[in-house]
């Protein structure tokens, strides 16, 4: 038998096996296709019911899939309202309907890791202590099983969700730190969780958190956790706080951007920091400071930043040209500080440079 | 002597039935990688997180990138459609590269676009920059004018000017879905290795536009454009999906693109070549290999961008002949990546398959038809050989595009309308024996005019 004939009967056998393949799988899949379409209608009908009758008392649930497809509905309410109130009474509500207590027995009982899934995304929306504990395992599970992160995504967001004292972001920011080294989140990543957490967590809780905050080595979580902080109303106290905490961790560069950004968002008034770095060798910390520095110092402090005119970073020039104009403030101004305070730069060609683009407008 | 010859032509043959067994197979196990990756996609990372993410201030700033070129007719409606995404901040820039038609006059005109200064710290190459515009009503609003460079000098002059650090490449002529943005950055979001995200792309070809959105999608009347929605459909399918999920990915489409850009700037941007988009993402790959930067590329599998395709043979010829062209002169470029265990699944797997099931393809396909021909003609032709060409080049390609077009139905419904599905059904049977032969012919011939140009003189085309 020649090689030509043997090669010829492999791929003979390939094209094959592929076509009854091929035609099992279509079959296969337009039967899927059929029975999720069903489903997926019918929890549609159901939402669109359920969407303007959720607080009602007498809701019953004669199958699984209206339990799951209330969940959704009022999980997203609970998700999506900000007035303390409302939350209360929506989540009072879900305790009366023991949702939690179903669903989990639901979810304990489904095999399908998928619907397992789905379960899980309405578990997390109303997590109390018992949530914690399945949210808690979920994450220890998955990580020794080295699974897909879905399901940690979820039990984190479920942990972050029910953050009520500072032991409870104490321990959020452990996992993160621990998923930190294994999956590569973003700073970003982490941020969305402990702004989750904030929510419901009260102040003095967070400054508590803050003031004992003392970790051997700044990581993104370290940074995101400070970021997540401005969307809070701003906050005197907190600021101090993290004003203590970059006493501690003075050489990290990151963090005292992070402590300057937030205290530009909560547009507290303070030139310590901005002046006692202005002048940083870090590249990134002169850009914040060219940036915003001219909204939170004095403006008897401003001349001092009129440096940047002359700054080796074109990005630190760039920066604090647009500051200057969002403050409309004059050449003649300019060149009055400069004069002043350095006069060495007034030889500067990076200087001429600056003017020139503030005369015509930065790009 | 005459068995000698007959004896080589059978040897072709059985390798190019070998190949196409390859390519068949390796596509079929694609469309199932893609399949379960698809169906994981669609039933959950579309709902609670995504709208929990956009709620709250979790973003990256990202740039927005338009190179344009004689883009008159669409260049209005596609800066519009920038305007109108769904994305907390971000910032436009579009760079006019020495267009002659009215293209920066309808810009400046119709955004009421002022002078500013152009600032004189720009760290990549590229053609002068004549002017710079600005506009006060839309304040994320940058156009820049420069001489002529071609698309990868304008991406670059784009960089040089972006102020953040996520850059996303996009063409002048497409429309971006209104969550482009939101989904792209997702992906970043979630694993700071990711240095690339692309997503799939749409053709608008005989779809309804309505105030510079995309109002409905229907599947164009003409065969060349409906041919090439299939064959966009089965290129996501079983490609990209595919080879991201084993982190292989090296090629990002350049109608859209999501970029890190201190990766981009490392690599100094965009090389003056014809496949600028494959290029750069295969240099930013080699230079986190080479560096031991850990990374991904990843794709979202959501048409985030719509185009228009070629609506000619004429035009659709040229598109693909320059396509082939940058494929094989950037394969040339990185030869020492390809076999190099250094740069792990893209030296090994990825490059490999795009030498000799991409590029090489139209050259051996070229080859086995001929041998077949020949052995036939001369009745020396294996009735199984005969078969097994049918089976695979024809049979086994309708049923992939059959495969792709129900995955699509599946999962995204990307077309409204039974009417669409049909024509694009309908077309999935054509599509072998019409469209595919008449590319391969022309690809088959651009095989050899790149080989004449690299050692003569490739003309650059403007975008």
């Amino acid at each position: 038998m020649s090689v030509s004939y043997i090669i010829l009967e492999i791929i003979w056998r390939i094209t094959e096996i592929f076509f009854i393949l091929s035609l099992f799988l279509l079959g296969f899949l337009f039967i899927v296709k059929k029975i999720l379409d069903i489903k997926k209608k019918f929890i549609q009908r159901k939402q669109l019911q359920y969407m303007y009758h959720y607080l009602d008392k007498n809701i019953d649930f004669s199958n699984d899939v209206e339990l799951i497809s209330y969940s959704q509905v009022i999980g997203m309410r609970l998700l999506s309202t900000t007035e303390h109130a409302k939350r209360e009474k929506i989540k009072v509500h879900i305790k009366e309907l023991q949702l939690f207590e179903k669903l989990y027995k639901l979810y304990e009982n489904t095999y399908m890791y998928r619907t397992k899934l789905y379960i899980f995304s309405s578990l997390v929306l109303f997590s109390d202590t018992q949530g914690r504990v399945l949210f808690h395992s979920v994450i220890n599970n998955m990580k020794k099983r080295k699974e897909m992160p879905e399901f940690i995504v979820l039990a984190l967001f479920g942990l972050a969700l029910s953050t009520e004292k500072k032991e409870h972001l104490v321990e959020l920011y452990e996992i993160l730190e621990q998923i930190d080294e294994e999956e590569y989140p973003t700073q970003k990543f982490s941020e969305f969780f402990f702004i989750q957490a904030f929510i419901s967590l009260e102040e003095g809780e967070i400054i508590h958190f803050l003031k004992e905050f003392r970790p051997k080595k700044l990581t993104f979580v370290s940074y995101g956790l400070v970021y997540a902080l401005q969307p809070l109303p701003a906050n005197l106290k907190i600021y101090h706080a993290l004003l203590q905490l970059h006493d501690i961790y003075k050489d990290d560069s990151s963090l005292l951007v992070a402590i300057i950004r937030t205290q530009y968002t909560w547009k507290i008034k303070d030139d310590r920091l901005i002046l006692k770095y202005y002048q940083h060798h870090h590249d990134l910390i002169r850009i914040v400071c060219a940036k915003i520095g001219l909204d939170i110092i004095d403006r008897s402090n401003f001349h001092l930043l009129s440096h940047y005119m002359c700054d080796e970073n074109s990005y630190v020039r760039k920066n604090f040209l647009i500051a200057l104009s969002e403050h409309n403030i004059s050449q003649t101004t300019i060149m009055d500080w400069i004069k002043n305070t350095y006069p060495s730069c007034m030889e500067d060609p990076l200087l001429k440079r600056s003017l020139l683009l503030y005369k015509k407008g930065v790009s | 002597m005459f068995s000698i010859v007959f004896i080589v032509f059978e040897q072709i043959q059985y390798l190019y039935l070998l190949y196409l067994v390859i390519t068949n197979v390796t596509t079929s196990m694609m469309i199932w990688v893609t399949l379960k990756q698809m169906l994981w996609y669609y039933f959950y990372e579309v709902d609670t997180l995504l709208y929990t993410l956009y709620r709250t201030r979790v973003y990256t700033p990202i740039s927005i990138l338009a190179p344009a070129y004689n883009e008159q007719e669409t260049i209005v409606s596609s800066v519009y459609s920038l305007l109108k995404l769904d994305f907390r901040e971000y910032e436009i820039i579009i760079i006019n590269d020495g267009s002659t038609d009215k293209t920066l006059q309808y810009v400046i005109e119709h955004f009421h676009l002022h002078s500013v200064a152009v600032t004189d710290e720009l760290p990549l190459e590229h053609a002068e920059i004549t002017a710079v515009y600005r506009s006060h009503e839309y304040k994320n609003l940058i156009v820049i004018n420069k001489k002529n460079g071609g698309k990868a000098d304008a991406l670059n002059a784009a960089i040089n000017l972006s102020s953040y650090p996520l850059i996303c490449c996009v063409d002048a002529d497409t429309i971006l879905e209104r969550d482009a943005i939101l989904y792209g950055l997702g992906k970043f979001i979630r694993d700071r290795r990711v240095i690339a995200v692309g997503g799939a792309i749409g053709i608008t070809n005989g779809s309804v536009i309505k105030n510079h959105q995309l109002v409905e999608k229907k599947v164009p009347n003409n065969l060349i454009e409906g041919f090439q929605i299939l064959e966009y459909l089965r290129g996501f399918f079983a490609g990209r999906v595919g080879w991201q999920k084993y982190n292989g990915l090296i090629l990002i489409s350049g109608a859209f693109g999501i970029f890190k850009k201190d990766i981009v700037m490392k690599v100094q941007g965009y090389r003056h070549t014809i496949g600028e988009d494959f290029d750069l993402l295969i240099r930013m790959r080699k230079y986190c290999y080479d560096n031991k930067i850990g990374h991904q590329v990843n794709f979202v599998p959501e048409i985030l961008c719509w185009t228009q395709c070629p609506g000619d043979y004429n035009s659709l010829l040229k598109q693909r002949t320059r396509w082939h062209r940058g494929l094989l002169e950037t394969l040339y470029h990185h030869k020492k990546m390809i076999f190099n265990p250094k740069y792990g699944i893209v030296g090994l797997l990825t490059m490999p398959y795009y030498l000799f099931i991409e590029a090489l393809g139209p050259l051996i396909t070229f080859m086995g038809v001929i041998s077949i021909v020949v052995l036939y003609v001369f009745g020396l032709a294996n009735p199984y050989s005969i078969i097994l060409f049918f089976l695979l080049e024809f049979i086994w390609g309708i049923m992939l595009n059959i495969f792709a077009l129900y995955l699509d139905i599946f999962t995204k419904h990307s077309y409204r309308g039974y009417l669409s599905y049909f024509k694009l059904l309908f077309l999935s049977f054509l599509e072998p024996f019409i469209y595919k032969p008449l590319l391969k012919a022309e690809l088959f011939l651009a095989t050899f005019n790149f080989m004449n140009a690299t050692w003569g003189e490739i003309k650059r085309k403007a975008l």
